[in-house]
């Protein structure tokens, strides 16, 4: 499908992209089963169904390290409990405005994403709901079963990216009782503080950033570019050499690297992508960090 | 005309056709450096990798490119130094081109069809077309042995390609040595030439007749000279119309020139035609020459007349005092107003060797009679520029040096310290 011809603040899922996420959802229900036994990361959880043990990793809360095996063996491992059925998944996307920048747009990539994890999570037993703003409004909608594929995509076609809401309004919507929160955008109008703050026991948060290529890596067809922010119509000329391009790098970087820190030490989870990356490898990146 | 007027202008146009370098370079430059609006979600990102404190609507600084327009500047200088332009010459200025229509012009060139006189005109016409003052307004210039003719036009008249019934003689050169002027000969003239341009065809001496007299030809080759009976003998006619005083002077002058007489008009060499209407009512017309003067009725002239065989050569050798025509003529032909009663006065010796000339100048030479200094070798081809807005021969730019002169080495120069400041101010 051509991403260039179209609207990009519109969602669009191509006639290929349903098979694509069935392919998706039965490859990953399949990984997950074999992971619980070895204690898959993000399949993982608070839950008390003990399923093995796995070798500790940096991050790893003590209270989960099996004494006893690092008595017998002078090596760590943490026990893996499995979640539980039932469990309750939040899935906050962003459509502010900036989420239609990118080739392909960063909205459309996230909506895919967001699509993967709801059905794989579905496919797990989890009840998932997604919100988002639509018209300056909060919207959400629910995931019971596969066979509401088509009004899911419906439900996410009708979305827009506009305005300046971003994720930020929809935090509240979070409900008190949530097993997994999963924050879908740039993100780039959140704090990392703001991230951290919705964990709490028995709650995983997943940071998952999605940014156009241009943003992670400024082409240099052009030496003076004007900067223009569609969410607050400020404008930044920039002369657009080595110099500021490398300085530009460094920033992002360094950014990026600030949000992985404070969420880690937080045992938040954090990944950023291109929206040029196909969504399955997104979606494989939150659900196997 | 705007070729023409670069052509003026400088000493190698199509040097200019380098100017689309520094333009081409510039617009590249621009267009890379032109402010590109583009959406970006990290504007903050870049506001800290910029340094630079964003403000609303305000316009924000553009890096202007210095070094890019000196260096613009010195492709400029550069293009125009390599054109070389020429001083004072931004106007089409007139060029003359004087062919020379003496007999040794109209002999083959080294011995194949093209004479020497085209070889020359090719010349000339390749450094109108090559050289420098390409634009320049041409005038033709002949010499018709009195006085110089000249003809606008790219091409010389066609006349002039013509051998003259009547051998002309070479121009005066050192009349005719100015700046602006260009000779067209074969053989570069003896006398000095400071001015003036040349193209010479040059040419290999060309054997044949040299000289006719009596019924005998005299024949110049490589054994030198010899005799041999001429084909065609020489004839006069003379109409009855002419007055009867100057048939009979024809006919003795024929006698003593070994020139035969001929009833046939169009076989004759010469032909003595009287006037074909009456006199005009009015009395005698009196006109004087040379010593001797004579008053006659005297009609129109008819086939030669004044005005329209001027063209063609012919020339009033009397009039009357009113300015009427009397006596007109031109190779081969000598038309004569008067009818009889002609009454001669003064000394008939006079009118005698006045006529005999007369006769002599119209009477044309057998054909193929060259004189034998005109078939001489003729050297080498030759051109040469003249000064000023002279000759622009093929040789003309290397003898002036490539460009123009002083302003292409200053032009030259400043290109060069363009392109180093250029260089410094980049790095």
């Amino acid at each position: 499908m051509s991403e260039t011809a179209r609207d990009t603040t519109r969602i669009r899922f191509p006639p290929s992209f349903v098979p694509r996420l069935q392919r998706l959802v039965g490859r990953l229900s399949a990984e997950r089963a074999r992971c619980e036994g070895a204690g898959g990361g993000a399949l993982e959880g608070g839950g008390d169904e003990f399923v093995g043990h796995r070798a500790w990793r940096p991050g790893d809360e003590l209270r989960d390290l099996d004494w006893n095996l690092l008595a017998r063996f002078d090596e760590p491992f943490v026990r893996v409990h499995r979640r539980e059925a039932g469990e309750r998944w939040a899935l906050l996307l962003d459509t502010s405005a900036s989420m239609g920048l990118g080739r392909p747009p960063k909205l459309q990539r996230a909506a895919e994403v967001a699509s993967g994890l709801a059905f794989v999570g579905r496919a797990a037993g989890a009840h998932v709901r997604l919100h988002a703003m639509r018209d300056g409004e909060p919207v959400s909608r629910g995931l019971r079963s596969p066979a509401e594929l088509r009004g899911w995509l419906a439900f996410l076609e009708g979305l827009r990216a506009a305005g300046t809401g971003g994720l930020r309004p929809l935090l509240e919507r979070i409900p008190a009782r949530c097993e997994r929160v999963f924050l879908i955008g740039d993100l780039f109008d959140l704090a990392p503080a703001e991230a951290i703050a919705l964990g709490r026991p028995g709650r995983g948060v997943d940071v998952v950033r999605v940014l156009a290529p241009r943003e992670l890596a400024p082409g240099a067809e052009h030496l003076q570019v004007e900067w223009l922010d569609p969410e607050t119509g400020e404008h930044l000329d920039v002369a657009l050499d080595g110099d500021v391009r490398r300085r530009y790098e460094r920033v992002l970087a360094r950014h990026l690297e600030d949000w992985r820190a404070t969420c880690a030490r937080h045992r938040v989870a954090h990944g950023a992508w291109s929206s040029a990356r196909p969504f399955e490898d997104l979606v494989r990146g939150v659900l196997f960090r | 005309m705007t070729a023409a007027l670069l052509a003026g202008a400088f000493a190698w146009p199509p040097g200019l056709l380098l100017l689309a370098i520094p333009a081409a370079l510039w617009i590249a430059v621009r267009r890379r450096r032109a402010p590109r609006r583009e959406a970006t979600g990290t504007l903050e990102l870049w506001r800290l990798a910029d340094g630079a404190a964003a403000s609303r609507g305000a316009r924000a600084r553009r890096r202007r490119p210095p070094g890019l327009a000196l260096l613009c500047a010195s492709l400029v200088c550069g293009a125009l130094a390599l054109a070389g332009p020429r001083r004072g010459a931004a106007t089409p200025a007139v060029r003359r081109l004087l062919l020379d229509r003496s007999p040794s012009m109209y002999l083959p060139w080294n011995g194949g069809d093209a004479r020497r006189i085209d070889r020359a005109l090719d010349a000339a016409r390749a450094s109108l077309r090559d050289g420098a003052g390409a634009g320049d307004e041409v005038r033709w210039v002949a010499w018709d042995g009195e006085a110089f003719v000249e003809r606008s036009g790219a091409q010389p008249p066609a006349a002039w390609l013509r051998a003259p019934t009547a051998p002309l003689p070479p121009p005066p050169w050192e009349r005719a040595d100015r700046a602006g002027w260009t000779w067209i000969t074969d053989a570069a003239p003896a006398v000095g030439r400071r001015r003036a341009g040349l193209c010479a065809s040059g040419g290999a001496a060309v054997g044949g007749p040299v000289a006719y007299h009596d019924g005998v030809r005299t024949v110049w080759d490589a054994g030198g000279l010899h005799g041999e009976p001429a084909a065609e003998a020489r004839t006069l006619f003379a109409a009855a119309e002419v007055p009867r005083p100057v048939r009979e002077l024809a006919r003795a002058w024929a006698a003593a020139r070994g020139v035969g007489s001929t009833e046939d008009p169009s076989a004759a060499s010469l032909r003595l035609r009287g006037s074909a209407a009456p006199p005009a009512a009015g009395g005698v017309v009196g006109a004087e020459r040379d010593g001797w003067s004579a008053g006659g009725p005297a009609g129109a002239l008819g086939a030669v007349t004044h005005d329209a065989q001027r063209a063609e050569g012919s020339e009033t050798w009397l009039a009357a005092p009113d300015g009427r025509a009397l006596v007109v003529w031109r190779p081969g032909s000598i038309e004569v107003a008067w009818r009889d009663p002609l009454e001669v006065a003064g000394d008939p010796a006079a009118f005698a060797v006045s006529w005999s000339a007369l006769f002599d100048a119209a009477l044309p030479p057998p054909a193929g009679i060259v004189a034998w200094a005109e078939r001489q070798d003729a050297g080498a081809p030759l051109s040469a520029p003249g000064t000023a807005r002279a000759s622009a021969s093929p040789a003309g730019s290397g003898a002036d040096g490539v460009g123009g002169g002083p302003w292409s080495a200053w032009l030259a120069g400043l290109a060069c310290l363009l392109a180093v400041a250029a260089t410094r101010l980049e790095a």
